[in-house]
């Protein structure tokens, strides 16, 4: 009874009041009375129970299968997960097997230091790790892997064996481990490292087996995840079946070995070498020559201290470093390896890991660029024409040493002075002595033998020369020399504008009428004489002399357009209205020249300072050997 | 279809014809001639679509018919043939064979059908021209017709056609010539049309085969859209260029008050020295009149070429300096006949008037051309 009239005494201090804090009080009081007809010696007390259809306390097996949905959500962040864990590990021999894009079979298996049984079971329980022990090491992360959440996530979401052997005299031990439940461990024996093995991936996760991809997709995924290692761990041997084929057998070589091992032998001899050791930061790396840049995306790699990083401002401080030598559209490959003192950066952004937060971005950035840009300013090429026919791929364009061969090779090119910078870089400043170069640019030996030369197509131009013949692109000959022209015009204040008997009007859209003040001093600059109208009217009553201008409205229009387009990037003004103009003026492609044109157009292509590229970044000359010739025509 | 001919006199017809001939063409059958035998009269014809030259050859006809040839070979063996008679005759339709007194060639050819024929519409009007006319005409306007091919109306030369006068006009936006025949007249209809480049220099050509071109018509017809030209033998037709020709008439300026006088050959020969150290881009050159002398210079600031020249001219206003596009200048010098020439000029930035110092007879010829404008400096 005691007991019976302390309940109805927290009965009526919680029931009434309907606290919001503990709505569920009242509930239970009320339960406990209930229990006042039971002897009170056997009150069954267990609140727990009452309110567990409400708020509980996870099971941790389901705890770890939440887990795993951040760190594995396909077969490909599993892949990377035991990878990180081998390297750790220390092993330098990696294997990797798939089956069926990885969700019927994914094992790795290393030769690294493995783990003791203990150790083993701990690593399959969440947060257990061996990387680092105190909030401290946080700071201060070194491995790969630290989180110390991967095993028990994929565990509890597979039937996982763990295999491990510490020392080949003693007993290893496997482990058969299903969904997060241990379900037996026994001794085994043979090399030292860890063998994973995830078979039936999701198998107790419905849903998001439902959401894996076609096993292609997924298979696509995993091994742009094994580039990126086999790109960074060098001196481990990496091999890789899925569905029992060897898709990767790469042994620890030299980073440029194995680049061109892993990405392709059209980067063979087409590689700058980066490197930077500052105090801050150390870079070091490749970046692909210009004429291997591709249409699409992926051959792009940034390691941060060893581990692979997707950071959008880093990659523009690369891409922008080549200015203008690629096209827009284009992407020059990169690998590149910072290294940075661990505590100027965080990593433990997102479980996967490939964001970084750095302490200073800005000025990682402008490093990253510079030393790009002093990197490929030690290179020019002239692209060449890649020998397609025959059975080896040969490197597309030469390297520096075959290139400054040819220099000699081509009194053409003799006297382009070797410490030139790279094409397309900081022109923007014409200097004095520069345009004095200029001048002394075509020497007699540098003529073309002029009887010969041909438009193919209306599009290219044919040369001989002494060595062979050049090949030029007339619409990015005649872009380079304008754009030049255009910068030069900048700076000088002469510019020769061509009246016209009839002036052409034209209205602009307030946007375009916007940019188009922001660009008119420079326009000016050029040849244009363009007056306002009255609204957003405009009228033009010059144009560049010398130009073919058909439709000056239309000029306009292009060039405002362009201008806007490339507004986004980092061009400065100037060089955006240079650039937008001599791509909207230069004569296309389909446009007959004259023989007189045509001398006058290569003139002038080599009065320029970057003969070889357009402002884009496309090669403008292609030169053809006649000992390419000869190869061709299997003479040598 | 089999007749007998003179390699010349086939040969000199064809000449007539391929220059219609499009070298590049996406329908092959424009790249053959027509050849149409009636009696003792063959028919050569030649199209591109836009223009058709057909001309008439006597022949020695014994089988009327006809068939397309391909013009290149039929020019080709033609041109290595010494003067012979030829006999030439069409074999199952599909070839045709010339023999001469030692050889035999064979040549494909197409039936008459699946060459393109052109549907004539009315004409409008008619008038004679005398041929040397003609060709003065259309000689003082078609070198300042654009080139460039987005500007069709510009590639091209107006004919304005008014009971008082026959007027020709072509400009490519930086210059302008206007010549005007007063004798010239056509009665009965104005029309303005605009007349392809490309027609106008076939019927140059043509003319220039014609001996005495000032004894000779040339019949214009014109219709709504089409222009025939009809001299002796041969037939010009011509599509017309559709659209609107600029308002050229507000642009001649009226109140260019100051006027230079130069002689002609000492001017151009000068512009044609200094212009050689002209920026290759701009061809810019100077006119510095100050007084009894004018200062003829260019200057190439990127590769460091200038030249001048000083010359002796007849002018009066304040002294003035102007640049014009020294290819420009030559050009309009060209067809100047007088030995002096007249710039009528305002400013430097307004459009020049050019005219000889004395008119032709019964005509009017005046170019404008506009300046490059001057750096403030």
């Amino acid at each position: 009874m005691i007991i019976k009239r302390l309940l109805m005494g927290l009965l009526r201090r919680f029931a009434p009041r309907n606290d919001r804090k503990f709505p569920k009080l009242g509930v239970i009081v009320q339960t406990l009375i209930s229990y006042k007809n039971y002897s009170t010696n056997k009150i069954d007390f267990r609140i727990h129970t009452l309110i567990k259809n409400r708020v509980k306390i996870l099971p941790e097996d389901l705890t770890n299968k939440i887990a795993a949905g951040e760190v594995v959500d396909r077969p490909a962040s599993i892949v990377k997960e035991l990878v990180e864990n081998a390297i750790d590990a220390g092993s330098d021999e990696i294997f990797i097997l798939l089956k069926n894009g990885g969700k019927t079979l994914i094992q790795v298996v290393d030769n690294g230091t493995g783990m003791s049984r203990e150790d083993a079971i701990l690593a399959i329980q969440r947060h257990t790790t061996s990387k680092i022990s105190n909030y401290d090491d946080l700071h201060n992360i070194k491995t790969l892997g630290f989180r110390g959440e991967a095993l028990a996530s994929i565990a509890s979401v597979s039937r996982m064996e763990l295999k491990t052997i510490t020392n080949e005299k003693d007993a290893g031990s496997l482990i058969k481990i299903e969904g997060g439940t241990i379900d037996d461990v026994i001794d085994t024996g043979g090399a030292r490292g860890t063998s994973v093995a995830v078979k039936n991936l999701f198998y107790n996760t419905p849903a998001r087996r439902k959401f894996l991809k076609t096993d292609e997709t997924e298979y696509r995924h995993i091994l742009s995840f094994i580039q990126r290692f086999t790109l960074s761990c060098f001196d481990v041997s990496f091999t890789v079946y899925h569905n029992d084929q060897k898709i990767y057998d790469v042994k620890p070589a030299d980073p440029e070995i194995r680049l061109v091992d892993v990405l392709g032998g059209r980067y063979k001899n087409n590689l700058v070498t980066v490197e930077d050791k500052g105090t801050v930061l150390q870079i070091w790396g490749f970046v692909g020559k210009q004429d291997t840049a591709k249409k699409s995306r992926g051959d792009q790699f940034l390691f941060l201290n060893g581990r692979y990083i997707v950071n959008r401002a880093l990659n523009h401080a690369v891409i922008s470093s080549f200015g203008t030598i690629i096209p827009r559209g284009e992407f020059p490959l990169y690998a590149l390896f910072l290294e940075i003192d661990p505590r100027r950066i965080d990593v433990n952004v997102h479980p996967s890991k490939m964001e970084v937060k750095f302490a200073d971005e800005r000025l990682i950035y402008n490093l990253l660029r510079a030393a790009v840009k002093r990197a490929l300013s030690s290179e020019q090429v002239i692209p060449s024409l890649s020998p397609q026919i025959g059975v080896t791929p040969q490197p597309i364009s030469m390297s520096k040493e075959d290139f400054l061969a040819q220099q000699t090779a081509i009194p053409l090119y003799e006297t382009a002075p070797r410490t030139q910078k790279f094409p397309g870089l900081d022109i923007p400043q014409p200097q004095l002595p520069e345009k004095k170069q200029a001048i002394q640019m075509p020497p007699s030996d540098e003529k073309f033998e002029r009887a010969n030369i041909w438009q193919i197509n209306n599009q290219y131009i044919l040369s001989e020369i002494k060595s062979g013949l050049i090949i030029i692109d007339q619409h990015v000959a005649h872009e380079r020399i304008l754009y030049e022209k255009a910068l030069k015009d900048f700076e000088i204040s002469n510019p020769a504008s061509q009246q016209l008997l009839f002036p052409h009007v034209t209205e602009l859209t307030p946007d375009e009428y916007s940019y188009l003040t922001d660009i008119l001093p420079f326009l000016e600059k050029i040849g244009f004489v363009i007056k306002g109208f009255g609204g957003n009217t405009v009228v033009i009553e010059g144009v560049p002399s010398g130009m073919k201008i058909s439709s000056p409205e239309t000029i306009l229009n292009e060039i405002i357009d362009e201008f806007k387009q490339n507004r986004s990037s980092s061009l400065d003004i100037r060089d955006n209205v240079a650039k937008s103009y001599s791509c909207k003026m230069a004569i296309k492609k389909g446009e007959p020249l004259t023989l007189e044109e045509m001398n006058n157009l290569i003139d002038q292509l080599f009065a320029t300072q970057s003969p070889y590229f357009c402002p884009h970044g496309r090669p403008v000359i292609i030169n053809l050997s006649i000992e390419e010739l000869d190869k061709r025509f299997g003479r040598i | 279809m089999h007749f007998t001919v003179s390699k010349g006199v086939l040969q000199k017809g064809l000449q007539k014809v391929v220059g219609v001939i499009p070298t590049k063409t996406t329908i092959p059958i424009l790249e053959n001639v027509l050849l149409d035998l009636q009696g003792e009269k063959l028919k050569i014809t030649g199209t591109d679509l836009e223009i058709c030259i057909s001309t008439d050859i006597s022949v020695n006809g014994t089988l009327d018919g006809s068939c397309a040839v391909p013009a290149r070979s039929l020019n080709e063996i033609l041109r290595e043939l010494p003067e012979l008679p030829l006999d030439i005759q069409l074999e199952d339709g599909n070839k045709i064979t010339i023999k001469t007194q030692n050889g035999l060639y064979r040549l494909g050819s197409q039936p008459k059908e699946e060459f393109p024929s052109i549907v004539l519409e009315d004409s409008e009007g008619q008038l004679d021209i005398d041929a040397g006319l003609l060709s003065r005409m259309i000689n003082k306007t078609v070198f300042a017709v654009s080139t460039d091919e987005l500007r069709a109306t510009l590639m091209a030369v107006y004919f304005q056609f008014s009971a008082e006068e026959l007027r020709c006009v072509a400009t490519d936006g930086h210059r302008l010539v206007k010549i005007i025949n007063y004798q010239v007249k056509s009665p009965d209809f104005h029309k303005d049309v605009i007349v392809p480049t490309k027609a106008l220099s076939l019927i140059l050509k043509n003319i220039e085969t014609i001996e005495d071109p000032e004894k000779i018509n040339v019949n214009l017809s014109i219709g709504e859209n089409h222009i025939i030209f009809n001299m002796q033998d041969t037939l010009i037709y011509s599509k017309l260029i559709e659209g609107q020709y600029p308002k050229y008439e507000n642009v001649i300026p009226i109140d260019n008050d100051k006027k230079l006088t130069v002689d002609k050959t000492e001017l151009s020969a000068a512009v044609r020295r200094v212009s050689i150290f002209s920026n290759s881009f701009t061809h810019q050159i100077r006119f510095a009149v100050d007084g009894t002398k004018m200062k003829i210079s260019s200057e190439d600031v990127e590769y460091g070429g200038e030249g001048n020249e000083v010359i002796n001219v007849k002018y009066d206003a304040d002294s003035l300096e102007v640049a014009y596009n020294g290819v420009y200048v030559i050009d309009l010098l060209k067809h100047i006949d007088t030995d002096e020439v007249n710039f009528l000029l305002k400013d430097s930035v307004s459009a020049a008037i050019v005219t000889p110092s004395t008119q032709k007879e019964k005509e009017d010829l005046m170019m404008l051309i506009m300046p490059i404008r001057l750096s403030e400096d």
